[in-house]
């Protein structure tokens, strides 16, 4: 497998523009004859396909939910970054590549998280002339707050709704080019394979979910936007229907898979209540900025909160990190709260939880001032939990939530397989080991309106179009393969639900490759998950039919793909033998409990290539440059 | 239960069995309008929803150069107003709601979105033509003023937003705007 990651030479600054300079084009005339598959409509795919359809490409577009609007995107709350410096606080483009790359703990690769923060001012200009509302100053300017792990105020958002306002705007987009003819929209269409034709991806093959009929689309390249796979874990705050099919399949053809164990567990969710819960719910990061984070000093605490006195609460993010308090970064806020629930001072009735308490906010500022900054929030929160967080802390615990892994892409975003692509969440992105808030969706967008758009005419343009359609064997032979596949997940007829096995999954990657692991552990998981696979296959048990819509085959596919690739990312856990962001190794720490990274041996991307089922995976390396940012370690005590 | 959860602000898929009294009865339906084809079980066909936004729902722009936001200063009231529109999730409980399966709702906050910002001004009564006359084509019913949408609402859009399109379409078809798209390409 090669890894070429195609940086363009010269200074950081100017590596992009140069980029475009020299990158080869399709020119309008030739663009409609090239038809480019997107495989997604979150705000990574709905910005590419309509902006790859406004230049004039003919996109074929699909998504698994009835209209491409409902992505997951949707339930991106608290912001979107980028680097305005409205607010006169010193913010720069620099500022935000160094925000982004220390907060991944200098595991990206410079030359793209540069590029990111270059872009991000362009999506805010994009996003209001598509008549995206953010939220506005009284002297009509736009307003901003601050998320974790930065020192300058540069979110800028819509409520509690930013995910949904943005993506509307990259779905009106997408919305005007279906109806202009550019974009053929497949809505209720899952991926489930992609197809190769003489060394490049010329197309997929597709479930439809309405009737089960099982049929390909050929095109000149794939891209894949189809998010992340948090949902391995089983509760997430990811939707249901989130998955890792699409990555996972284009991995078994041979695309690198880079840092898989590289995972986000993010601080504010709601804690779970019980056994039967299939799904976390995340409280917005920008909590924080009011919030304020704390335990009992004592175990077994039975009061109520409010009856606990200041000198009994321990606020132990402001005592550990005065600096950042509150705000530090997520994996940092996260193994704290395990940490100190794990030392039994937890709350709530499973001790797995801590206190989010805006009484000193409200007493600072008023009601009406929280309420006007939180109040949808703190409506979420009182209608699933019965408490109103104005009178009482709301309880919070860590859930899985982000995936900084994903398909390797080189700096045009392309995988190592020739024509197919991979944006957004779905791609090993920019995040490094962590990513700061408010950093995916302008990851997500600037790969979709300005990056792939462009970059992916430097591959086509080397290449013939309209040579291959789904006449061609490779394609019924992937359709065949796909077909018994479905047979045999139907025809197993075992005895256990397939809920109850992504559930045993979900508890064993959450208590082994979770907010920390260790060597024990990880290799328990790998020895117990290949126990999983095989009694679903022999036991599993799946209701309905093919031809029809059948949400339980829907869910057994996505659930056989979790059960193979929670081994890639347990064996990538294990041979990173280093702490670093999100991956938290219990061997690997200071004495003070916080992360020891490890420069010399592990400054590099792990990107795993597929041998075979039942086959150990082969790891390469990207080793990783730092030329611009001398390599620091990541201290928010300081 | 189809539309009507009885509490406000909530759509069905917010509620808790703790909002119930024990020993109460629960009827589950799927959304009832003719523009909604029931697929299987619950599960509805709303593209209908998606070709009324396809119609029009859109500012057109391309992703090339913009200009600084902040040169176009919007009174946060008008940005709040367009929000409250744009907080629409198209969940169709509106439709199901009334006793004539209008969308008037869902159309009038798509419209609204669109045409309070000074962004959208440029194409406001082109808009709104097409996406009403599209809703109209999908064949919902007309609206007779029931409100029964606003009180089925998970998200609390006001019928006010309905007045705003009617005004907005009445003074479209006196202007009638020329719509040069198709004979001008719209990039
Ligand atoms: C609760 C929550 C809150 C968040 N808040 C923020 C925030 O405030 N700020 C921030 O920056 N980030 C936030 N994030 C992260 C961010 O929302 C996501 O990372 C981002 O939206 C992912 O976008 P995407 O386009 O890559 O994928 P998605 O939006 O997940 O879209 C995936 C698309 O792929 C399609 N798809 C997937 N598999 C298949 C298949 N096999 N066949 C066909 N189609 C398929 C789906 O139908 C869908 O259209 C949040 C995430 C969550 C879960
Ligand atoms: S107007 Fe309200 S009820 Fe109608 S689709 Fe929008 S959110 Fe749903």
């Amino acid at each position: 497998m090669e890894l070429e990651a195609k940086i363009p030479p010269g200074r950081i600054e100017e590596k992009w523009t140069t980029h475009l300079d020299h990158i080869r084009l399709v020119g309008p005339r030739n663009r409609p004859r090239y038809t480019v598959i997107v495989v997604g409509t979150g705000l990574a795919g709905a910005a590419a396909a309509s902006s790859l359809a406004a230049m004039g490409y003919k996109v074929e577009c699909f998504c698994f939910q009835d209209s491409p609007r409902r992505a997951h995107s949707i339930a991106a709350q608290g912001g979107i970054n980028a680097a305005k410096d409205y607010q006169n606080d010193g913010d720069s483009v620099f500022r935000l590549f160094y925000d982004t790359q220390k907060g991944g703990d200098f595991r990206s690769r410079e030359a793209n998280v540069f590029r990111l923060a270059e872009l991000s001012t362009r999506i805010i200009d994009q996003a209001t002339a598509q008549g995206v509302p953010f939220a506005r100053e009284y002297g009509g300017l736009l307003a901003n707050r601050s998320f974790g792990g930065v020192l300058v105020e540069r979110t800028f958002y819509c409520r509690g709704e930013t995910g949904q306002q943005l993506l509307l705007g990259a779905n009106s987009a997408l919305a005007q080019q279906i109806h202009e003819g550019n974009v053929q929209m497949h809505t209720r269409t899952e991926l489930l394979d992609i197809v190769e034709v003489d060394g490049r991806m010329r197309g997929i093959v597709v479930r439809d979910l309405t009737t089960g009929d099982i049929y390909s689309f050929a095109g000149e390249a794939v891209v894949l936007a189809t998010g992340g796979y948090s949902n391995v874990y089983y509760l997430s705050t990811n939707a249901k229907g989130c998955n890792v099919t699409a990555t996972w399949r284009a991995h078994k053809k041979g695309a690198g898979f880079a840092n898989p164990c590289f995972c986000q567990i993010h601080p504010t969710c709601i804690p779970a209540a019980g056994e039967h819960q299939s799904k976390l719910t995340l409280m917005s990061e920008s909590l924080r900025n009011d919030g304020r984070i704390w335990i009992p000093r004592s175990k077994g605490e039975t009061r109520q909160p409010r009856d606990i006195p200041e000198n009994e609460r321990y606020y132990y993010l402001e005592e550990r990190y005065p600096r950042f308090g509150n705000l530090v970064p997520r994996d940092v806020a996260s193994r704290n709260a395990k940490d100190v629930c794990d030392q039994g001072l937890g709350i709530g009735p499973t001790g797995h939880g801590v206190y989010l308490d805006f009484k000193d906010a409200i007493k600072l500022h008023g009601l009406d001032v929280i309420e006007a900054r939180y109040g949808n929030l703190f409506e979420m929160y009182e209608r699933i939990t019965n408490d109103n967080p104005k009178e009482t802390p709301m309880r919070i615990y860590p859930a899985p939530h982000y995936t900084m892994g994903g398909l390797w892409v080189d700096y045009n975003l392309m995988t190592t397989l020739p024509g197919l692509f991979a944006i957004g969440e779905a791609n090993f992105s920019d995040h490094g080991a962590n990513r700061l808030g408010a950093s995916s969706l302008m990851q997500c967008l600037a790969d979709g309106y300005f990056i792939l758009p462009v970059t992916i005419g430097d591959y086509l343009s080397r290449h013939p179009y309209g040579d291959v359609d789904t006449d061609h064997p490779a394609f019924k032979e992937a359709e065949q393969a796909i077909k018994t596949q479905v047979n045999r997940l139907l025809s197993t007829n075992g005895s256990r639900s397939v809920e109850s096995y992504h559930r045993e999954l979900g508890r064993l990657m959450t208590d082994h490759c979770g907010i920390s692991r260790n060597e024990a552990g990880l290799r328990k998981a790998l020895q117990t998950i290949p126990e999983i696979r095989e009694s679903f296959w022999n036991d599993v048990k799946v209701m309905g039919k093919d031809a029809e819509m059948n949400q339980a085959l829907e869910h057994a596919g996505r659930v056989a793909d979790f059960l193979e690739f929670a081994e890639l990312m347990c064996n990538d856990a294990l041979t990173r033998e280093e702490s670093c962001g999100c991956h938290f190794r219990d061997e690997y720490q200071t004495t003070e409990g916080e992360a020891r990274r490890d420069d010399e041996n592990y400054a590099h991307v792990s990107v795993w290539e597929y041998n075979g089922q039942d086959q150990t995976p082969t790891l390469h390396k990207e080793p990783l440059y730092y030329e611009t940012l001398p390599l620091a370690r990541r201290d928010y005590k300081a | 239960m189809a539309s009507h959860t009885g509490r406000k602000g909530a759509a069905t898929c917010q509620l808790y069995m703790r909002h119930f009294k024990d020993g109460s009865e629960i009827t589950i339906e799927p959304w009832r309008a003719e523009a909604f084809p029931v697929i299987r079980d619950l599960v509805v066909d709303r593209s209908a929803f998606d070709r009324i936004m396809q119609a029009g729902g859109y500012i057109t722009t391309h992703a090339g150069p913009k200009p600084d936001p902040n040169a176009t200063p919007i009174e946060p009231e008008v940005a709040e107003l367009a929000l409250d529109a744009a907080t629409c999730i198209g969940c169709g409980a509106c439709v199901a709601a009334c006793p004539n399966s209008a969308a008037m709702l869902y159309t009038a906050a798509k419209v609204s979105h669109l045409g309070l910002l000074p962004q959208g001004q440029p194409e406001r009564y082109t808009r709104v033509i097409r996406m009403v006359e599209q809703m109209e084509k999908e064949g919902f019913g007309g609206c007779r003023n029931y409100a029964e949408c606003e009180a089925a609402c998970p998200k609390e859009i006001s019928i006010s937003f309905i007045s705003q399109m009617n005004r907005d379409y009445l003074r479209a078809s006196l202007l009638e705007p020329i719509d040069r798209r198709g004979s001008m390409k719209s990039q």
